[in-house]
């Protein structure tokens, strides 16, 4: 099929000279560049999402504030922290014993200083009161509201992170972004319909006099049409390929660029092979269909103005 | 019944005046005639709706038992390949070799490649082109590009051959011979009208004439017969 549409083809209008006989694949190509750029936007956003969510859902974290400087003290009350220890210990031990939890630890210092690294740095003091963080791990169906409860009868005080409301945020943040890829992606598609159909028209203007020529020797509109769409196909294919590949040589500079982003911050993982069969082919396929539907349907249209 | 019928046909551009008026004429199948009458009288206008170029703005054009005038659009194309035409400027697609010019007729109806190109062949050498099917039109003479738009116009051995100045540009030696190819074809039962200046020709071939004069038909001749 391929071979069929890329082999040297005998037009009986002369579609594949004078000026503008590449301009389909140029536009298209552009047109497929922008289309992959907007799929793989897409792509990584769902997996971000799917990464964020992965790690936070089906987890509790507990944070107990450390205990602060007493007014006229240069040093923090052993008791109070030999307390804020035991009260971060028991949480953690809840882990074994209650039915909503499958298993629960006390982060260790390095784990807390590292997820706060991004936003203050490394370069901390080594006597600074970190919060105590308690990751609890839940069992499917588990009781939140009575968790929570129990958890708070050890320490009032403490912020019970379920993290519902920070994946409520990133599905609505990346769902927004999304849907805007989307839109963008169907305005791409409409230029590309508005883009394919002038040029058809152009090429029906310019080479009208064959047009005519054919009619008169008795061709049907399908056999002038069919001509058209082969030659926008054509094309198309050729731009779409170049787009495609362009736009993959453009993703690995970029994730080769981006490679030094802290993980914690963007998370990601590789693309599967699926999403790389969507990422190649979608914009080629939608490229060729496009041309193909708007082709036939210009070419009909003007020629059904004829006698 | 008559292959051909114009009834009270006329024929204007836009706004224009008519450039045909009341015509009326019906042609026999089998029947060969010349077409005459000063530059500007209406013979191309005629042609063109004889090779379906153009429909009447009034009057009833009927071709092998159909109403032209009112058929629909996507009808016409079967009317236009029983019909052979050789254009005044010939119309030859120039990127096309002689060879595919020639094919055309043949690949819009359909016909296989192998029965095209053995009857392409053959007619090319008859019209003395053998030696240069694969050469494209600007590179042709005129005489030559004529030879060209004339097999053209027979190798689908149309029921109707409409020709106009058919041997305007080419010797008279190769100028008679069309005009043998042309007999022979209506030996066969294809209907000819070839619209000429050469009174010379008229004379030597002997058919009847359809005159116009200011876009009337007024001298319809036996064979020929005004409706």
């Amino acid at each position: 099929m391929a071979k069929k549409i890329f082999q040297k083809h005998r037009y009986d209008i002369a579609l594949e000279s004078g000026v503008g006989a590449n301009l389909v694949s140029w536009a298209t190509g552009l047109m497929v560049f922008f289309m992959t750029l907007a799929l793989a936007v897409n792509i990584g956003l769902v997996s971000m999402t799917d990464n964020w969510v992965a790690s936070l859902s089906g987890s509790v974290t507990v944070e107990l504030q450390p205990p602060m400087l007493a007014d006229g003290k240069d040093k923090i009350d052993e008791e109070a922290q030999k307390a804020f220890g035991e009260t971060a210990a028991e949480i953690a031990a809840l882990g074994e014993t209650h039915p909503a939890l499958a298993g629960g630890r006390v982060m260790d210092r390095a784990e807390v200083l590292n997820l706060i690294e991004p936003w203050l740095g490394s370069a901390m003091p080594a006597d600074l009161p970190l919060p105590a963080l308690v990751d609890l791990k839940l069992r499917p169906d588990a009781d939140i509201a009575q968790l929570k409860n129990d958890i708070l009868a050890i320490a009032p005080k403490a912020t019970v992170d379920t993290h519902d409301d920070t994946l409520k945020d990133v599905s609505t943040l990346v769902n927004t972004a999304r849907l805007f890829v989307l839109l963008l992606s169907g305005v791409i598609m409409l230029l590309a319909v508005f883009a394919i159909s002038g040029m058809v028209r152009a090429k029906l203007a310019i080479h009208h006099q064959e047009v005519e020529t054919l009619h008169l020797l008795g061709a049907n509109d399908e056999y002038i049409a069919r001509q058209f769409r082969h030659h926008t196909l054509k094309g198309t294919l050729k731009g779409a390929v170049i787009g495609v590949l362009a736009m993959l040589l453009t993703l690995f500079v970029i994730g080769h660029m981006t490679r030094t982003i802290d993980a914690s911050i963007l998370p990601a993982r590789d693309i599967r092979p699926v999403e790389w069969a969507v990422l190649l082919f979608t914009p080629i396929l939608a490229g060729a269909l496009i041309a193909h539907m708007t082709a036939q349907k210009t070419v009909m249209n003007a020629l059904a103005r004829l006698d | 019944m008559s292959l051909v019928s114009f009834s009270n046909v006329g024929l204007r551009y836009s706004t224009g005046p008519e450039i045909l008026s009341d015509v009326s004429f019906t042609l026999e199948k089998g029947s060969f005639h010349f077409l005459t009458g000063a530059s500007g009288a209406g013979k191309t206008s005629l042609l063109k709706m004889l090779y379906v170029g153009k429909r009447p703005t009034r009057g009833i054009i009927n071709m092998f038992g159909q109403d032209v005038t009112a058929m629909k659009r996507e009808d016409l194309p079967a009317v236009r390949r029983q019909v052979g035409t050789v254009f005044q400027d010939f119309r030859l697609l120039m990127h096309l070799s002689a060879y595919d010019n020639v094919a055309l007729p043949m690949r819009i109806a359909g016909v296989g490649e192998e029965h095209t190109r053995r009857n392409v062949t053959e007619l090319l050498r008859w019209v003395g082109l053998g030696d240069k099917m694969d050469a494209k039109p600007p590179t042709l003479s005129g005489g030559e590009q004529q030879r060209v738009a004339i097999a053209r116009a027979v190798i689908a051995r149309p029921k109707l051959l409409v020709a106009d100045e058919p041997t305007g540009n080419i010797d008279p030696g190769i100028g008679i011979k069309i005009l043998y190819l042309f007999e022979e074809l209506n030996k066969h039962g294809t209907t000819v009208v070839i619209a000429t200046h050469d009174a010379g020709i008229i004379r030597r071939f002997g058919h009847p004439e359809m005159h116009l004069e200011n876009g009337h038909l007024i001298m319809p001749h036996p064979g020929a017969r005004a409706a």
